[in-house]
């Protein structure tokens, strides 16, 4: 039997508002209970990095274990299949140069990928609110711009971590722990700093970057495609440019040949991206940073105003 | 086949239900009148200061004066906003929300000052919103959007989820809390809505057009339950409506905007009270030469059915007599004559018409 006596009953409210709720924390969770809802998507952006982060903290271990003198055949176990996969992995770790190498490679190529997860969360997170009308209810309440872009911010910057940072200082760990007398820690710490550092930066910025360009679109799909237009149409400019005019700085403006030339840089890596001054790099990056923020503050503040 | 009917069945037990809590609404508004007349007259006493005190308000956008000195008072208790398209209602609001502030002028709501930082997030924890149109947070259940809102209004989450299941009891959305608000239909939605815009408790409600694209039994519900709000829980709440039945239905007082000012306001029965007096007045005879007669009278007349006549009276007393003239001059036999009562709806459009008059006249 359905409970219909407690129906239409209006109770008042008997406890106390909070002077200043946490805002964001709150938008946070809601942002990711919706994404974490949709787990086709969310299971097909996180495996890719959730199996390279095994297949690398395996390789990681192996190296160490080599170093060891450990055999390949004890790595896969005595079947035949488990001899093959241990010949293999001491391949693969033999060829790689040093466990700093795999892991900075790997970090760049986490990172690289972490654009689809943060696009894919990111873009609709603005524009979606404002088609759907949430900033219609969001803005009545005492939420203050800040608060309400630092919850969308957050939501998407948790992927984009999940995405670069997370995997990266899982494979940091294993080779921590798997490294003798944490040689790891000792002699190649400063890449799990910087591994941090970078990650954080970047994160942000493409965060960024991906809620301006939702907060400009109507639709995620809209803010999916200009992202990736964008992206992708100054790189190709970058690339001309630098072509034409003979001079590689000109790939400066790209956002994406920036951070490769910002990570050679950071990880003292050399590359062919390295061939120019890397002060052009932290300058695009910065100026699409802030202008990010400056579109940001002026959309949200419109949305509010319309509200 | 035996699905569509169940599923008919549950459309009709559905209809049912939502009848008997309209009538259950109904009867809780009954019966809180009746207990809590005395103490409600005592209380409304007790705390009569306006909840909306707006002094010279001017607001701009570019060369359209939204608000032109507006100075208004509303007293606590429902009151009705109406308005023809591009009154102002919309910035009035806005500018009720601390959204926007105005160019000049003062404003305090809800005891609140809307123009300062400290002031708005007072005032927003003051203010349940129910805006126009759809609106809902993309991907959330309907418990997760207003529990989230709640948070967000400034309640921990524990009361926020609680709180949430009560006032989604309260507007009559059972299971469907749990599913995502984007199936849902414009009726729960407006439910919803309102739930979020009552999650907080706030003493000052902003309902605009809730019964929008609602069908008559949704209308109803929620009528009720705006009703009940503004009477038997006592709280302020400002209705902008289109519709000019349901403000009369639910409102004690209202204000009527026009081009940026106040047309009219006061409460609905004193404003109604001063429209125009009118009869109804059915004849037998020459009726065009009645009609003819009711002209030369100066008394103005329109059609209301095969020889019956709406005709307005000189003054604000309802005394018959020059249409029973005009109708002895014309040899019409009147054989049926009554009050016609007068509604909002004219004295809308009377406090309108003198405002256009009032705005060539300057």
């Amino acid at each position: 039997m359905k409970a219909e006596a407690n129906l239409e009953v209006y109770r008042p409210f008997t406890g106390t508002l909070r002077e200043n709720p946490r805002s964001a924390i709150a938008l946070w969770k809601g942002g990711l209970r919706v994404a974490f809802r949709r787990r086709l998507a969310l299971m097909l952006l996180l495996a890719p990095p959730a199996i390279a982060a095994v297949i690398f903290s395996f390789v990681v271990y192996t190296k160490y274990a080599l170093e060891q003198g450990v055999t390949p055949g004890a790595l896969g176990g005595e079947s035949v299949i488990g001899k093959m996969a241990g010949t293999m992995v001491k391949d693969l770790a033999s060829e790689a140069l040093a466990a700093r190498k795999l892991i900075v490679d790997f970090h760049l190529a986490m990172s690289g990928f972490s654009i689809l997860l943060v696009a894919w969360y990111g873009a609709g997170l603005i524009a979606d609110d404002r088609r759907n009308g949430a900033h219609l209810l969001l803005f009545a309440r005492p939420l203050s711009r800040t608060s309400y872009v630092l919850g969308r911010f957050l939501t998407v910057a948790t992927f984009g971590a999940l995405g670069a940072i997370v995997p990266t200082l899982l494979v940091c760990t294993v080779a921590a722990l798997a490294s003798p007398d944490w040689s790891f820690l000792r002699y190649e710490g400063s890449v799990v700093v910087k591994t941090i550092l970078f990650g954080a930066a970047w994160v942000t910025s493409i965060s960024t970057f991906v809620l301006a360009v939702s907060s400009l679109a109507t639709r995620k799909a809209f803010a999916l495609a200009g992202t990736f237009g964008v992206v992708f149409a100054l790189g190709a400019i970058a690339s001309l440019l630098a072509k034409i005019q003979r001079e590689p700085a000109w790939r400066a403006l790209s956002p994406g040949m920036s951070w490769a030339r910002i990570s050679n840089e950071v990880f003292a890596v050399s590359s062919r991206a390295s061939r120019w001054d890397a002060e052009y790099a932290y300058l695009s990056v910065s100026v699409l940073f802030v202008l990010s923020c400056a579109v940001i503050a002026w959309r949200v503040r419109r949305m509010e105003a319309v509200a | 086949m035996s699905a569509a009917r169940d599923a008919e069945h549950r459309n009709a037990d559905q209809l049912d239900a939502q009848h008997r809590n309209a009538e259950q609404l109904d009867a809780q508004h009954r019966n809180a009148e009746q207990l809590g007349a005395k103490q409600a007259g005592a209380d409304q006493a007790g705390t009569n200061a306006p909840i909306l005190v707006l002094d010279d308000l001017v607001k701009t956008y570019g060369a359209v004066r939204a608000l032109d000195g507006l100075t208004l008072q509303l007293p606590p208790g429902p009151t009705g906003l109406l308005g023809p398209n591009g009154a102002g209602k919309t910035t009035l609001l806005k500018l009720c929300l601390g959204l926007i502030g105005p160019d000049s002028g003062s404003a305090r709501i809800a005891g609140c000052d809307p123009t300062t930082t400290a002031g708005r997030a007072r005032l927003r924890r003051s203010i349940g919103y129910m805006p126009e149109g759809d609106c809902l947070v993309p991907g959330m259940s309907g418990v997760e959007t207003v529990g989230m809102l709640a948070r967000l209004s400034g309640l921990v989450p524990r009361d926020a989820m609680t709180r949430a299941h009560e006032v989604l009891d309260y507007v009559g959305l059972d299971e469907a809390r749990y599913r995502e608000v984007a199936g849902w239909s414009t009726g729960m939605k407006q439910r919803l809505k309102l739930a979020q815009a009552l999650v907080h408790d706030p003493p000052l409600l902003l309902l605009d057009e809730p019964t929008d694209g609602l069908d008559p039994t949704g209308r109803r519900h929620m009528l009720a339950l705006v009703h009940d709000l503004g009477h038997a829980q006592k709280k302020s709440l400002i209705l902008c409506s289109h519709l000019l039945p349901d403000v009369e239905a639910t409102c004690d007082s209202v204000v009527v905007l026009s081009r940026g000012r106040a047309a009219a306001s006061g409460r609905i029965d004193a404003l109604v009270g001063t429209a125009r007096a009118r009869v109804r007045v059915e004849v037998h005879g020459d009726g065009a030469a009645f009609a003819r007669e009711l002209d030369a009278a100066g008394l103005a007349h329109e059609s209301a059915g095969a020889s019956a006549y709406s005709v307005d009276l000189p003054g604000a007393e309802l005394d018959a007599d020059p249409v029973l003239a005009a109708a002895a001059r014309s040899n019409a036999r009147v054989v049926a004559i009554e009050p016609e009562r007068a509604t909002l709806q004219q004295a809308f459009l009377r406090a309108l018409d003198e405002a256009a008059i009032g705005t060539t006249s300057r």
